[in-house]
């Protein structure tokens, strides 16, 4: 049995589920409303097919082959790619999207669904950095200066979210939820905001707090996703040494997108809580930072919105 | 699908979970249901397996959350401390989780997904 207006799809590596409020008075109204969830779905296959830097055959891996020639992208990978570069000179390289070599070094190198070992397209030098990717807005070109691999993980998603949040927005009341990244619309089957769960991130199955949101993506980077395979290290990496960045346990950031939010988190993140709620405060958003000791910082908006959870 | 509540209760796989589903249910103030009593089961899913879980609902509250089916490619004795707690914390009273994606919140999902029809069936009760 399902409900109806609900729907969870593997894509991207995690589980996708949209759930659709309302529309469902007629077999037309849920007819519409089941097609609209498809290209919401879509969205995601668009940007996986784009953006996977598993793929050979992805967008990203091509251009990624394509040392110093100005290369004319499409408008997905551009705006993943114009923003990953923005936001990696905003936190002066803490972000880099050029991380992915370092990544596949660490173990990142595997297919989610088929598990095999995804060769590098091409060999990374050894102090690439965002500095190498250039980015023409006027002619939507990208040119890859030296060898690196781009590594779009923590905008892709976000990216996707907001394709299909733009996709289902004239049903108004609707969630988006990709593998703990979610983006709220409106409000849920009891006509309330929808309430959010924020998780712990050392205690399986606990929250931190709930929050309520209404057109807002909350998105969550935590130390607990992805461990490599010897537990030592996880897939949040501080792009100068190549390790994991180790005094945050997790960041959740709200925000007007799902790019927005999972990017600054995931910079934020590397960053580490003070320096990390300071970029989220200059950024405008609202952000709750749990620190390895488990202590927590935020923004005053996330302090107003959570509630605690008894 | 609704089966009578007593019949099913004895389905928690261990004594202590049961315990802590009737401890929990002795201290915990009534809240306005949001439940429809009955038995619901729902599937979660994360990269190292399904997990099926099955919720009992008795007088609008959650009586008990069992894993019923262990798809995974670890063993759901890593997991069983998290029946009782769903059942402690009562903890469907929010829509989504941020930040849930892995092992663990297989029967997360799973217990959202299970409640969301309990969730469900009272809402559709609630119309007639």
């Amino acid at each position: 049995m399902t409900l109806p207006g609900v729907k969870t799809v593997p894509l991207m590596g995690t589980l996708v589920t949209i759930q659709v409020v309302g529309h469902d008075a007629t077999a037309g109204e849920r007819g519409a409303r089941d097609a609209a969830i498809e290209r919401a779905f879509d969205w995601f296959r668009q940007v996986e097919a784009c953006c996977s830097r598993f793929d050979p055959s992805s967008e990203v891996r091509r251009l990624s082959a394509n040392i110093g020639i100005a290369t004319t992208v499409s408008e997905m990978l551009f705006r993943a790619i114009e923003f990953a570069c923005a936001l990696a000179a905003e936190t002066d390289g803490a972000f880099d999207p050029t991380v992915g070599g370092r990544m596949a070094a660490l173990g990142f190198d595997r297919h989610y669904r088929t598990s095999e070992r995804t060769a590098l397209a091409v060999e990374p030098g050894d102090r690439v950095s965002y500095r190498d990717v250039e980015v023409d807005p006027d002619r939507r070109t990208i040119t890859v200066a030296r060898p690196l691999q781009l590594d779009l993980g923590a905008v892709a998603k976000g990216l996707a979210i907001d394709l299909a949040a733009r996709e289902l927005a004239p049903l108004v009341h609707y969630a988006i939820d990709a593998g703990g990244d979610l983006y709220l619309a409106g409000r849920n089957a009891q006509q309330e905001p929808w309430t959010v769960g924020i998780r712990h991130p050392r205690e399986p199955g606990s929250l931190v707090g709930t929050i309520r949101a209404t057109d807002r993506a909350v998105c969550t980077s935590g130390d607990y996703e992805r461990p490599t395979a010897d537990g030592a290290s996880h897939h949040l990496i501080y792009p100068a040494t190549g390790s994991s960045a180790t005094e945050t346990a997790s960041v959740t950031v709200m925000a007007p997108t799902a790019m927005v939010a999972d990017g600054l988190g995931t910079a934020a993140f590397v960053l580490g809580p003070s320096p990390g709620l300071a970029l989220l405060e200059r950024a405008g958003v609202d952000g709750l930072i749990v620190s390895a000791d488990l202590t927590q910082v935020a923004t005053a908006g996330m302090r107003d919105a959570l509630f605690s959870h008894a | 699908m609704l089966a009578p509540v007593a019949s099913v209760t004895t389905s928690a796989s261990d004594a202590g979970t049961t315990e802590t589903a009737a401890q929990a249910a002795e201290v915990s103030p009534a809240p306005k249901s949001q439940y429809r009593d009955g038995t619901y089961s729902g599937w979660g899913s994360s990269r190292h397996g399904d997990i099926e879980a099955t919720v009992v609902i008795a007088e609008g509250r959650i009586a008990s959350a069992t894993i019923t089916a262990c798809l995974t490619r670890y063993s759901c004795s890593l997991i069983a401390h998290l029946q009782g707690q769903v059942v402690t914390r009562q903890s469907a009273d929010v829509d989504y989780v941020s930040g849930a994606t892995q092992s663990t919140d297989a029967f997360y999902y799973a217990v959202v997904d299970a409640l969301s029809k309990a969730k469900g069936e009272a809402l559709s009760k609630a119309k007639e």
